[in-house]
């Protein structure tokens, strides 16, 4: 049962994150734009699901390793920085992962300060 | 219609391997396997991408679906969220290292893979 519940919240993410990345493309935003909303607002909706207790597994299953855990994403955040330092944009090189660790750990504590 | 399959496809096996992680690697080291292996073949699959050029269907399964979904910044917020409770200088080391390791483990694979560029010239 906790397999099917990670894979349906994990196909869900994943399509979710297309959608972003599809809307900031048609919005001809930067390449890293997209990321960076999906990873902020994905630490957001932790920081909230970070109440969920241990009665709630089959909830937190789907949600958080599921449907959070495949919307945002590690690896293009990385390749990111990658394309940035090939395209030798020194400036958003540094700004782009410091702005988006820093906007991950407020919008975590946000998110769990909301509902406590 | 195919792209979004694809992507949810990819999506769903990326998790399931992240779970497979889980419950078989040590929690503090969980992030650290699923975000460096996820990287470094990201990594090595945009290199190779530039070579063979797949088709949109297959890059959006194996990149945007199965990687994406498999490495997770959500989990990486909340463990870093947690130890900022204990120890704020370590908290702060562990979020500067785990992003420092996985952009040298992604740049790695794309060196790896990618057509060499002779000096000078810019892609």
């Amino acid at each position: 049962m906790i397999w099917l519940l990670i894979a349906a919240g994990g196909g869900l993410g994943a399509t979710t994150r297309y959608g972003v990345i599809e809307w900031m493309k048609h919005k001809e935003q930067p390449f890293f734009i997209a990321t960076f909303l999906v990873n902020s607002v994905g630490s957001l909706l932790m920081g909230m699901a970070l109440h969920l207790g241990a009665e709630q597994a089959t909830l937190s299953s789907f949600f958080t390793i599921g449907f959070l855990g495949a919307f945002t994403t590690f690896s293009t955040f990385a390749f990111d920085v990658v394309k940035l330092i090939e395209e030798r944009d020194y400036r958003a090189m540094l700004l782009y992962p410091v702005l988006t660790l820093f906007v991950g750990i407020v919008f975590v504590t946000l998110g769990w300060q909301i509902f406590s | 219609m195919v792209e979004i399959i694809s992507v949810a496809l990819g999506g769903m096996i990326g998790a399931i391997l992240r779970y497979c992680v889980t419950i078989t690697v040590p929690t503090e080291w969980m992030l650290w396997v699923v975000n460096g292996i996820g990287s470094a073949i990201l990594g090595i699959l945009n290199g190779l991408f530039i070579r063979y050029k797949p088709s949109n269907s297959l890059r959006l399964l194996l990149t945007t679906g199965m990687l994406g979904a498999f490495t997770t910044f959500s989990t990486f917020s909340a463990s870093w969220f947690a130890l900022m409770q204990t120890n704020k200088l370590l908290a702060i080391c562990y979020a500067i290292m785990m992003t420092a390791v996985c952009v040298a483990l992604a740049s790695f694979g794309y060196l790896c893979t990618a057509p060499k560029v002779k000096a000078g010239e810019r892609l």
